[in-house]
């Protein structure tokens, strides 16, 4: 009979992550003949953000898709399945380290603990950052007001010398127009393209270095184990195929973007690799500060860095 | 001084009130807190990790309190034409719907929400930002708390309620209006 | 469980309830915890606890109590009355000033405000005591605070529209610039409206005051001085890239208690009342929001999303047609629902329709965000409603107060129709 899970996502139906899942679940239907059905609940509809991988534990919803980055407080760990800030250079290194390199075990004994089954992950490339004024090597980082959201990031540019500004995001476009903030951090060229930051910020870090936050799907851990073993494998092997099909379509977006950015006279800052590798080095310091707060959380920076390390990002 | 105090003169001087009340003082925080964060920000361009936070924490205790207040009066907002218009038995029918509503909305919170927010409060979950304050571990157990002073008061009200709209009271007196607590002017404005 | 039959459920359910005279919150709350307990089954109740978990803690929110604590420190040191007595001086000649004085002073108020509540709150405790004090009729002045009031969510900077750009990835910039001229000629026709009604109905406007009081120097000092410090201040931090939105609410009470304590009028009892006055300001309008969010949460998980995308594909309409069609979605999901709610559930789902169609999403918006100043006022849930029942006397009731509204969401509907008719209402100053 025909299986129907609920997962809510905070990404509007529109967007580039939420056209994934729409698709995701079109490719989980076309696997399994129709018996295993995702309803994909777009914008928040059921609960705030936050709070959806909790109610997807309680079992209001059966699944959750929106990020690590709001479980931190549950357990740091979850940082280093958030957005290891600075580290990787794009989605398919994050991937491997997923499906190749044991991350999904690692991350699912944090999970499962939390009474949920992680499915798997999918990211867009690094993020880029937007700014009204140039921002062209670490040195501009000094006194730059932007907008960050509060953890592991706002601490790696506060030791750069800039000065996160906790806003929301919504906030921020009037906060740049204004002065009150020269820049923020948002999304992907692409998609701040599509909200109109370059509207207002004419100066943009690209191809971006500092975040790539990493989006899961995860289940009620209880609803995953009533899961025929075809449904668990469709569902995984649906979404190692949507995640791949992101990261390229990003990567090239992002390409076009690039050039119609030009024509519109925004400015795109190509850091160099000295640059990059100081910010890296802060980084490195912060996650290793993080990797202290709890034990699954030196357990997931252990293995981030034998993996950095043997690919050559890090030393 | 023809000045209009709209807080209801009624019951002014509850002795609970001055307890329910107390939360209101944290409102003076918030804007204290701001007010240094701006300071910090703008003339010293070195932002606090906590003002914010603090604010989003204050405001969802001040939030979820002002509920039992307002339960305590007796205020919370509702259309009650056909109410004002409706015969004493039939009002008691309709204050037991409105009894029976509000304790499934605080039971439910209480039954359901109790369980989470419980091992919210046991883990001291925090917020997971800079400052990190423990909002998961204090704001939940609070609803929880709020459902249950809720659901006191509105039992209370449902027995004030029932008394004043005895038929035979009403029948010696004569008075549908003059009560206390429920009656509120919108049935009279219907009828201007 | 998709289909028509849990959103008549549901929605005639709490509508029931709200005859019987349950409260808002309680009966929207308890109509969709019986739907979730019947569909979904006991497991989906922790819903309740984590939606009000969700809400109170939503950042933005703390600036409507902000602007509430403002506007009741204003009532209470009789600055207002004193800017009152100032502007009806100077405009007491004409027939009706003080209702334009109102009104024109919500315009001001709106460019510094993003959300509805405190505007209204506002010009619920200052504006609207004074004009039923020179008897004013009852039903256009609360109308005006009313209407007026939500203007502050159609102006920049408006929280409906950042929203919407957001949600529809659209310029928030460009929406700005495009809200200004629509807002202006709403304004006008407010003004208008009232001075036809003025004109028609001379008992509606109290006849011109006949020994007002001569300005002189002191009073401006006092009155009108003050006033524009505050607003300066606020208009300062927002415009003058000091602070965010929600921070200058906050600086605004920071500075009304500099500016009453000059005054001589700070003291710990007349604190002590703002600051209860704002909290069952908080706890009422709060909790009928809380209960609004439970059931769209209900209305959601059961389908809700997929049964408007059904409607609209379903409906096979030319372009003009659909763009109608949505409109009165809009419009009735307004009668029930959040802005915000609305914006999250619908957006996503008529912005590509309408770009498919041809049109231009910031056109799309304006109309979304005079849809909504409808929906602010419409019963049985109007936040505006709310926001002035919640401080204004026990006379002014909830019906009064939606009655009044009539002739002003008329307004707002022509207004629709003239966008409609003419994008380039909305879309000339962007595209300059
Ligand atoms: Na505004
Ligand atoms: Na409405």
């Amino acid at each position: 009979q025909e299986v129907v899970l609920k997962i809510q996502t905070q990404h509007a139906a529109t967007s580039l992550q939420g056209e994934a899942l729409l698709d995701y679940a079109e490719r989980v239907r076309g696997l399994t003949d129709g018996s295993l059905e995702l309803e994909i609940l777009t914008s928040s509809a059921v609960v705030k953000a936050s709070e959806s991988f909790e109610a997807a534990a309680m079992g209001i919803l059966d699944g959750d898709s929106s990020s690590a980055t709001y479980l931190t407080g549950k357990d740091p760990a979850f940082q280093f399945y958030a957005d290891v800030m600075g580290g990787y250079d794009d989605p398919f290194q994050i991937l491997a380290w997923y499906r190749t390199e044991g991350g999904l075990d690692l991350a699912n004994e944090l999970y499962n603990a939390h009474g949920m089954q992680l499915v798997g992950v999918f990211a867009a490339m690094p993020e880029a950052l937007s700014s009204t004024k140039p921002l062209a090597s670490v040195e501009d980082l000094q006194g730059w007001k932007f907008r960050a959201p509060p953890g592991m990031e706002s601490e790696i540019f506060s030791k750069l010398g800039a000065a996160p500004v906790v806003t929301p995001f919504g906030e921020v476009f009037t906060a740049m127009s204004t002065g009150a903030v020269a820049g923020t951090d948002a999304s992907t060229l692409t998609v701040n393209r599509g909200l109109g930051i370059y509207d207002i910020a004419k100066h943009t870090t690209w191809p971006g270095f500092h975040s790539m936050p990493i989006e899961h799907v995860t289940l009620n851990l209880a609803k995953w184990n009533a899961l025929s073993p075809q449904h668990q494998r469709a569902m995984q092997v649906a979404l190692d195929s949507m995640a791949l099909d992101m990261a390229t379509r990003s990567m090239f977006d992002d390409l076009a973007t690039a050039r119609a950015l030009k024509t519109e006279g925004v400015a795109i800052h190509d850091w160099s690799p000295e640059d990059r590798a100081e910010f890296r080095a802060v980084a490195q310091e912060t996650w290793a500060e993080w990797a202290e707060k709890s034990p699954a959380a030196k357990v997931a920076y252990d293995a981030h860095i034998a993996f950095m390390t043997r690919i050559g990002l890090i030393q | 001084m023809e000045q209009p105090d709209h807080l209801p003169q009624r019951d002014e001087r509850h002795p609970l009130d001055r307890w329910l009340t107390l939360p209101a003082i944290l409102l003076l925080i918030i804007v204290g807190a701001t007010f240094y964060e701006v300071f910090c920000r703008y003339i010293l361009t070195r932002p606090t990790i906590w003002a914010n936070e603090l604010s989003l924490m204050l405001s969802s205790i001040v939030f979820i309190a002002a509920g039992i207040y307002v339960m305590r009066r007796d205020e919370h907002l509702r259309i009650s034409v056909l109410y004002d218009l409706s015969p004493p038995r039939l009002r008691r029918v309709f204050d037991a719907a409105t009894l029976a509503c509000t304790l499934v909305f605080c039971g439910t919170a209480i039954w359901f929400g109790g369980p989470t927010a419980w091992s919210a409060l046991l883990r001291w979950e925090r917020y997971g930002t800079a400052w990190n304050p423990p909002i998961p571990a204090i704001i939940q157990p609070l609803i929880v708390v709020a459902a249950a002073a809720m659901a006191i008061f509105a039992v209370l009200n449902f027995l004030r309620a029932w008394r004043r709209n005895d038929p035979a009271r009403l029948a010696s007196h004569g008075d549908v209006d003059n009560s206390p607590a429920r009656t509120t002017a919108e049935g009279k404005v219907v009828l201007e | 469980m998709t289909g028509a039959f849990p959103t008549i459920a549901l929605f005639s359910g709490v509508l029931v309830l709200m005859g019987m005279g349950v409260p808002l919150a309680f009966g929207a709350g308890a109509a969709a915890i019986l739907m979730a307990w019947t569909i979904f089954g006991p497991q989906s109740l922790g819903l309740v606890l984590k939606t009000v978990y969700g809400l109170t803690t939503e950042y933005v929110l703390i600036s409507a109590p902000m602007f509430i604590l403002l506007a009741s420190l204003l009532e209470r040191s009789n600055i207002a009355r004193d800017l009152y007595d100032s502007l009806a001086a100077l405009f007491g000649g004409i027939r009706g000033g003080v209702a334009y004085v109102t009104l024109f002073l919500s315009v001001i108020l709106a460019t510094v405000s993003g959300t509805i509540g405190g505007e209204i709150v506002l010009l619920g405790l200052v504006a609207l005591p004074q004009m039923m004090r020179l008897n004013y009729n009852r039903k256009i002045s609360i109308g005006i605070v009313c209407a007026g009031g939500s203007l502050g969510t159609m102006l920049p900077p408006s929280l409906v529209l950042i929203f919407y750009g957001l949600t529809a990835d659209v310029s928030v910039q460009k929406l700005f610039t495009a809200s200004v001229l629509p807002s202006v000629v709403l304004s006008l026709m407010y003004l208008g409206y009232l001075f036809v009604c003025f004109r028609l109905r001379p008992d509606m406007a109290p006849n011109v005051l006949r020994n007002r009081p001569r300005l002189d120097a002191r009073q401006i000092l006092r009155g009108v001085v003050p006033v524009l410090i505050l607003m300066m201040a606020i208009f300062g931090c927002i415009y003058g890239g000091i602070t965010s939105i929600t921070e200058a609410a906050t600086i605004g009470v920071a500075i009304a208690l500099v500016i009453t304590s000059a005054r001589g009028e700070l003291n710990v009892r007349m604190l002590r009342e703002a600051l209860v006055q704002t909290f069952r300001a908080c706890g009422i309008v709060l909790w009928v929001t809380f209960g609004a969010a439970i059931l769209i949460s209900v209305y959601n998980l059961s389908g809700g999303q997929r049964l408007v995308t059904g409607w609209i594909t379903g409906a096979d309409l030319s372009p003009l047609a659909t763009i109608l069609f949505m409109m009165a979605i809009l419009m009735i999901l307004g009668l029930f629902m959040d802005w915000i709610g609305i914006c999250l559930l619908c957006m996503p789902i008529f912005v590509p329709i309408v770009t498919g169609l041809g049109y231009d999403p910031i056109w799309f918006g304006i109309l979304f965000s005079v849809s909504m100043q409808v929906a602010f006022l419409s019963p049985p849930f109007g936040p505006a409603a709310f926001f002035l029942k919640s401080v204004a006397p026990p006379e002014i009731t909830l019906p009064l107060i939606f009655r009044s509204m009539g002739p002003f969401i008329a307004i707002q509907i022509v207004l629709l129709g003239l966008l409609i008719a003419f994008p380039q209402l909305a879309l000339w100053l962007p595209g300059l």
